[in-house]
């Protein structure tokens, strides 16, 4: 079935008589759109350093079916939200596509760093080298997919860190993807701790998926049973990895010649780091960027 | 790891029953996000919800993930039940449907509080007779 969608742009920070704009075009379009329902939606501010900030204007948008499209109805429509001081909408037709599947088409295989390939799921696997690794990871709930730069980076790092059998801690493992990326880089022990249940249970099916055995636990550092550990990852956010390193001792979870690798840390935050790091008693041996972010590798002094 | 949002998408869905037509597929798909695994995932967490409708608020980050937060019935819903009405008017200035008393606002005022934009629950009940007047319902009381 083909559909209408009727939008209307109305911007929630001017008030009409003491109501929300979009709350009063959601009810005036519902009559219309009783098969094919209504979602609004609010944009990312692209121009806000702030990752969280919106755009104040909300589009509210209506379905109808085609069948139903008619210079009357559409008359009627933008009758009532003249009537209500709102925006006049504008209508598109929307060609019937099998929606459960059309999102696949944005994801191709990605390689990361010299040797490592995100892939998801429903993709064949690409040509590999002999020692290429890949990571099958289908994107979905939040917490890394491998397209964000922090995962990028904290991967690259750890194709040159890890050798087989090391140990290997991941704190705030999200996805699980840099846990699974450690296990197949030929880690031994790997431990993924994250505060979050969803990422616990995302992590133990990603695990499942790729067919590696990791430790999972929720919870922070007080997670972790043991210290001495050869590789510690963190690709969290600057405040928290402060914290981390202030409060709950995290280069102590470091084994005396392993490595920490901290993410998750805008290009600007990088003299916070390093001198919570060696206020920790460590050192930072190497940085490495990709757009604004940046990724630390600390050794302990 | 802050990542940067995309989109806010609020829909109304019936609780248990989310697929992939619209409006979920038509709002959610050209944000690229994994459409089966929302569907899937909101349907397990409403499955005690059926036959209710609960709105839904998916973040849908830059790289294509998403989450989401499950809110409290549209306040046209809890109008339309409390006036004992199937939907409301299409001419809402000139065909009025039915009449909402100022004790069913303020019972629906305080379920949709927290997520309403106002300060107190008198605020809020001027949101919700706004709404109601949209439908074409009158205000008494």
């Amino acid at each position: 079935m083909d559909w209408l969608e009727v939008i209307i742009v109305v911007d929630d920070e001017t008030l009409l008589d003491s109501e929300q704009p979009s709350v009063t075009a959601v009810a005036l379009l519902e009559p219309f759109t009783q098969e094919g329902g209504i979602a609004t939606e609010q944009r990312g501010n692209p121009d806000d350093p702030d990752p969280t900030a919106l755009l104040t204007e909300t589009w509210v948008k209506g379905y109808i079916p085609l069948e139903r499209d008619s210079a009357e109805m559409r008359a009627q429509l933008a009758a009532v939200l003249e009537a209500a001081g709102l925006p006049s909408p504008t209508f598109s037709v929307l060609a019937e596509q099998d929606w459960a599947y059309a999102w696949e088409a944005h994801y191709r295989p990605m390689r990361i760093g010299k040797r490592t390939w995100v892939c998801p799921s429903w993709l064949p696997t690409p040509d590999l080298a002999d020692d290429d690794i890949v990571i099958t990871l289908d994107p979905g709930m939040a917490f890394g997919t491998g397209t964000h730069p922090t995962t990028q980076l904290c991967l690259a790092v750890l194709e040159t860190i890890v050798q087989p059998h090391d140990t290997v801690l991941d704190v705030g493992t999200g996805s699980g993807i840099l846990a699974i990326g450690s296990k197949k880089l030929g880690a031994g022990r790997v431990l993924a701790v994250d505060i979050d249940a969803e990422a616990v249970r995302a992590t133990h099916d990603n695990a499942a998926v790729n067919g590696v055995e990791l430790e999972v636990r929720q919870g922070s550092l007080r997670a972790v049973p043991s210290r001495n550990w050869r590789v510690v990852v963190a690709n969290i956010l600057t405040p928290i990895l402060v914290d981390l390193l202030e409060h709950d001792d995290l280069m102590a979870f470091v084994a005396l010649d392993g490595f920490l690798i901290l993410s998750g840390i805008l290009d600007q935050q990088q003299s916070v780091i390093v001198s919570a790091v060696e206020a920790a008693g460590g050192r930072v041996v190497q940085i490495e960027s990709q757009g604004e972010w940046i990724a630390v590798v600390v050794r302990r002094a | 790891m802050a990542k940067k949002i995309k989109a806010v998408v609020k829909i109304q869905i019936q609780g248990g029953r989310a697929n992939p037509a619209p409006p979920v597929g038509t709002a959610l798909g050209p944000h690229g996000i994994n459409l089966m695994q929302f569907c899937k995932e909101y349907n397990a967490k409403t499955s005690s919800q059926v036959g209710q409708v609960v709105p839904v608020e998916v973040t849908v980050f830059v790289d294509g993930s998403f989450k989401f937060i499950l809110k409290t019935p549209p306040a046209t819903d809890l109008l339309k039940k409390a006036a004992n009405i199937k939907s409301g008017s299409a001419v809402p200035n000139r065909d009025k449907v039915g009449t909402i008393t100022s004790d069913d606002l303020r019972e629906i005022a305080e379920i949709k509080m927290k997520d309403l934009n106002a300060n107190d629950v008198d605020a809020a009940m001027k949101i919700i007779a706004g709404t109601a007047r949209s439908m074409g319902l009158v205000v008494k009381g």
